[in-house]
């Protein structure tokens, strides 16, 4: 945490090699958040840029208040998924961008079971809530803490068990059905 | 069955960035360094400008209270208690003056009054005119018998 606090201090004084080093540590985390929310590698990867790029340029409004730098960058990430569907509503049938875009999941190895598996749970995640989704990532996919989510989606931790255990209960019931 | 659940969750953990996209928006980021650089510079700036304009103005308005003359003035100006006492003092000043110059009013007028009822005065005395008149003739009539006497030595 200390080595985080003086790469964003060095970064607040403009000095883009240590924000370089935030970027490589937090990039595959907000890509795949992003990625699981919008589906399509092409728009994953306009968001992430665009998320990367104006935490880079409003590094200097981060303040430290007790939670860690990957909240910030997970809340600005949010607000750009939210901007994403607001801009894109009506024009994207959503259930016809899953049936497109699974097939082009972007995980390394060609074991096919491997594939399969992951194809079928992001099917069962895209049935969620947006919030569901976005804690269930957070969550279990990126491990961050009760705390990190709450703040990153800034509801109370109670709010964020609350949902975790809805959204874990409806994913199960969705496998349940494909299997069926 | 939610451990099993959580377990295929994390097959999603390998969805991983494309190297190239992930390079390229790096360099861009590196690229964009100089406009970055002078926002928390400007900030810094703005903040401890806007700090130092304020506390000047503080200095500046304190310092004019402190050491001006009408500073007990201004103060008591604004308390209600002294406002009180100064209202209480005008009216009692203005009750004074009111008794004051009804006393004054008063004596002359009653000068007056005893003046014009007061018939010992000399000139209106009855008693006095009587005795200046009686003067007057006794006057008059020594003087006519004298100058008879002197008529009648010329003709004698």
């Amino acid at each position: 945490m200390k080595e985080e606090e003086l790469l964003i201090q060095k970064a607040q004084r403009g000095e883009s090699e240590a924000f370089g080093v935030l970027y490589d540590a937090y990039l595959p985390k907000i890509y795949r958040f992003i990625y699981l929310k919008v589906t399509s590698k092409a728009d994953a990867e306009d968001i992430t840029h665009h998320v990367f790029m104006n935490s880079w340029e409003n590094i200097g409004s981060f303040r430290f208040q007790g939670f860690p730098f990957s909240s910030w960058l997970y809340r600005i990430a949010h607000n750009a998924v939210i901007d994403f569907y607001r801009t894109r509503k009506n024009t994207v049938d959503i259930e016809s961008v899953i049936e497109t875009e699974a097939a082009d999941i972007p995980i390394d190895g060609d074991v096919l079971d491997t594939r399969y598996e992951a194809e079928k749970v992001h099917t069962a995640l895209k049935t969620l809530k947006p919030d569901e989704q976005s804690v269930v990532i957070m969550k279990f996919i990126n491990e961050l803490s009760n705390a990190e989510v709450s703040v990153a989606l800034e509801k109370s931790e109670g709010a964020i068990r609350v949902i975790q255990h809805r959204a874990l209960k409806n994913l199960k019931k969705q496998l349940e059905q494909q299997t069926k | 069955m939610n451990q099993n659940l959580i377990q295929q969750l994390k097959i999603l953990r390998d969805i991983k960035p494309d190297p190239i996209f992930a390079a390229e928006t790096r360099r861009l980021i590196m690229d964009s360094r100089p406009k970055i650089r002078s926002a928390p510079a400007f900030r810094r700036f703005a903040y401890f400008g806007t700090l130092s304009l304020a506390g000047a103005a503080f200095t500046v308005v304190a310092g004019i209270l402190m050491f001006s003359p009408s500073q007990n003035m201004a103060i008591a100006s604004l308390e209600s208690a002294a406002i009180n006492e100064e209202l209480k003092s005008l009216s009692i000043n203005i009750q004074l003056k009111d008794i004051s110059y009804s006393n004054n009013a008063d004596s002359i007028i009653s000068s007056a009054i005893t003046e014009i009822g007061n018939t010992d005065a000399r000139h209106m005395n009855p008693a006095v005119l009587k005795n200046e008149e009686e003067d007057m003739i006794s006057e008059y009539t020594d003087k006519s018998e004298e100058i008879d006497k002197l008529f009648n030595e010329i003709l004698n």
